[in-house]
């Protein structure tokens, strides 16, 4: 990325989504309901890559699934609130949530590349995503009419022209998923969360299972799409390396609640939040070498055991008597950074 | 390095041969896993092993425990060929090498307890016979790989830890037998990135305290870069670049190691630079034997002249300590 990407203004691109107080929980018989998200909000604008960022077990797939609406049976959203584009997610029926679902947002889910159908070809999977959402979008910025696609061999044209967009080649459309290398499948699984053009991709951790060089392959194409199609990008991960790298703002989650919300400067050069500093000190940088990582001494709370008062209370080196009493709430700095620690309320 | 080397490395190759197709006119291939690895190991030294997946380094791993069969070149421990040693020996050298795993979540029995996982070891290699005896190693073991007081660990099963403490778990096996290199691959990457610090605090100590020598095995290059010694970066089956680590990292010569070094992310946007993003992915190790002509990195290398079509580059000095692979410095 030689051309240094133009960070959207935080304050006057449109926002897409408004994510407001949402509450996730999940309940099995016979237990108390276990909160795994809890009043979580954010603003995703347009041309926007937002960076959700926590170890595992934190809850950053659980707000992903909460916002497309697609919980396990046993999890539910208790409160809070979703719009995109003005429309209350929360609100619509099953069907209408389903159209929102790859046009209006997509996914794509961690660890997907590895369940890419092995006897079909890339192509013919890439089609059925086109032909079961009834529509071929209209091809992007070429002009292309719009149509219906009532069969696959209608939509071959739009799956050569997605194939092209994530730089695979249109030649590769009649080839199984073992003909192609891992960054190859990511490729794949992003021009199908990218078939029906959505305004929003949540990519959950794209990279992880991949080598750095083609790590580095995977977030270039993220970051060249979100420029050329105006997308806006949550990218969820546990590498704040990669976040570093691509994002312009940054949500840092700890034990299902927002620890650290604001832009990407902000998190890594003036963090306020003790969970994000910490973050920092254990997560090795290259420029650094002589600098010991510092590990963050215990383990992050489970569901079933939270603490009563700050989640980050038990492993915080500064925490003070009322941190493990009660918990922070989400407090302002200044004008877009966020942190819940009672010591930043304090100053 | 004033000590004579725990580990001499000469010319290794470890090649698969690849089943011949109906139409077998073509030449014999074979998977090119290891493809001519020179290197010394010192004692009490941690050296990092760099590289892609697939471009060998565990196979590398494999060869020096004995559990792959080198096609050529030979392993010295301890000064001591033991490249070809026979099954009972190749046993013994194991109370020596040890290996530690990359998945905590599956290399350990889930039926067994952290003290039947941990006595094993010693089972299999008929030591410390007596109850007391295992039950006193056991417990040394686990406190030395952290998990103190041993006693609350001793009963427990394994889903019952957490990811870092399965990790030391898995140490703790391979430390009860007194090895004195230890051959981890990966041991961090299964972890979150807040205990991965411990766990690799808890290696340097090992080697800190007990001289133990360590082969580090990663493909991250930015973990590697905080506790090792040397680095060695692998290519396709042959290290195409080895020196101290902070050397290479200051100065990396190859243009492999070049572009490996700006692609790894800086956690700091202020720092976000030019990358260079070797397209595509690296060749397919499969090909018969000798039909390598040129440099293993020339499709992909950035700097490639004609020179590098025709010629294999050797490592060679180029720097106090540091030696490349490559013919253009």
């Amino acid at each position: 990325m030689t051309d240094q990407p133009i960070p959207p203004d935080m304050t006057t691109a449109p926002v897409l989504l408004d994510v407001r107080g949402v509450t996730v929980e999940f309940v099995s018989k016979g237990q108390p309901p276990a909160r795994a998200v809890e009043c979580v909000s954010f603003r995703l604008r347009k041309g926007e890559m937002l960076g959700l960022v926590g170890e595992s077990g934190c809850g950053k797939t659980t707000l992903m699934l909460a916002l497309l609406r697609l919980l396990p049976e046993a999890g539910r959203i208790v409160c809070g609130q979703i719009d995109f584009l003005g429309r209350d997610l929360l609100a619509l029926s099953e069907q209408q949530m389903a159209e929102v679902r790859w046009t209006g947002i997509s996914i794509v889910f961690q660890g997907a590349m590895n369940a890419l159908n092995p006897v079909r070809t890339v192509g013919d999977q890439i089609a059925e995503a086109l032909v079961r959402h009834g529509t071929l979008a209209p091809a992007l910025h070429s002009g292309a009419s719009a149509g219906v696609a009532r069969n696959k061999k209608a939509a071959a044209p739009r799956v050569g022209e997605l194939l092209e967009l994530v730089g695979i080649g249109a030649n590769r459309s009649g080839q199984y998923p073992h003909q192609y290398s891992g960054g190859m499948r990511q490729r794949a699984m992003i021009a199908m969360a990218l078939a029906c053009n959505p305004q929003v991709v949540i990519a959950d951790e794209p990279t992880t299972a991949l080598d750095v060089m083609i790590q580095a392959q995977i977030l270039e194409l993220l970051d060249t799409l979100r420029h050329r199609l105006g997308l806006s990008v949550i990218l969820v991960t546990h590498d704040l390396g990669v976040v570093a790298e691509v994002c312009d703002t940054v949500l840092v989650m700890y034990g299902g609640v927002v620890a650290e919300y604001a832009a990407v400067d902000t998190i890594f050069n003036d963090p306020q939040h003790p969970y994000t500093q910490r973050l920092l000190h254990a997560f090795p940088d290259l420029s650094k070498p002589e600098e010991a990582l510092v590990s963050i001494p215990g383990y992050p709370p489970r569901l079933d055991a939270l603490p009563p008062g700050c989640r980050f209370a038990p492993r915080c080196p500064v925490a003070f008597e009322r941190c493990h009493v009660e918990p922070p709430a989400l407090h302002r700095l200044d004008g877009f950074h966020w942190a819940s620690c009672h010591l930043v309320s304090n100053q | 390095m004033t000590n004579p080397p725990i580990l001499q490395v000469r010319g290794l190759r470890t090649l698969f041969p690849v089943k011949k197709t109906a139409f077998g006119r073509e030449p014999a291939r074979f998977v090119h896993a290891v493809d001519d690895v020179s290197f010394d190991l010192g004692r009490g030294e941690v050296l990092a092993l760099v590289g892609e997946s697939g471009c060998g380094k565990s196979t590398l791993a494999l060869t020096l425990l004995g559990l792959e069969t080198p096609t050529a070149g030979s392993v010295l421990f301890e000064g001591r060929d033991v490249t070809h040693a026979s099954g009972a020996e190749q046993k013994a050298l194991r109370r020596h090498i040890q290996m530690v795993f990359q998945d905590p979540y599956e290399s350990l029995n889930p039926l067994m307890t952290i003290d039947e996982i941990v006595a094993e070891p010693l089972k299999v290699h008929g030591l410390a016979a007596g109850k007391g005896e295992r039950a006193g190693r056991v417990h040394q073991a686990l406190e030395d790989a952290g998990l103190k007081p041993a006693e609350t660990y001793v009963a427990r099963y394994p889903h019952q830890l957490s990811g870092g403490q399965r990790q030391r778990v898995v140490i703790a096996s391979a430390l009860v037998l007194e090895p004195a290199l230890l051959l981890a691959d990966e041991p961090v990457s299964m972890l979150d990135v807040s205990i991965r610090a411990e766990i690799l605090s808890l290696l340097a100590e090992l080697r800190a305290r007990r001289g133990i020598s360590i082969l580090f095995i990663t493909h991250d290059l930015a973990t590697a870069a905080h506790f090792t010694d040397r680095v060695a970066v692998m290519y396709l089956g042959r290290i195409v670049e080895i020196g101290p680590t902070r050397q290479v990292l200051a100065h990396p010569v190859h243009p492999y190691t070049r572009a490996l070094l700006s692609v790894i992310p800086a956690p700091n946007p202020r720092l976000r630079r030019e990358r260079i993003i070797l397209q595509g992915d690296p060749p397919d190790p499969i090909r018969p034997l000798g039909a390598l002509m040129g440099c293993r990195f020339q499709p992909r290398c950035p700097l490639a002249q004609d020179i590098c079509l025709h010629q294999d580059p050797m490592l060679h000095i180029v720097g106090k300590d540091q030696e490349a692979a490559c013919l253009l410095v």
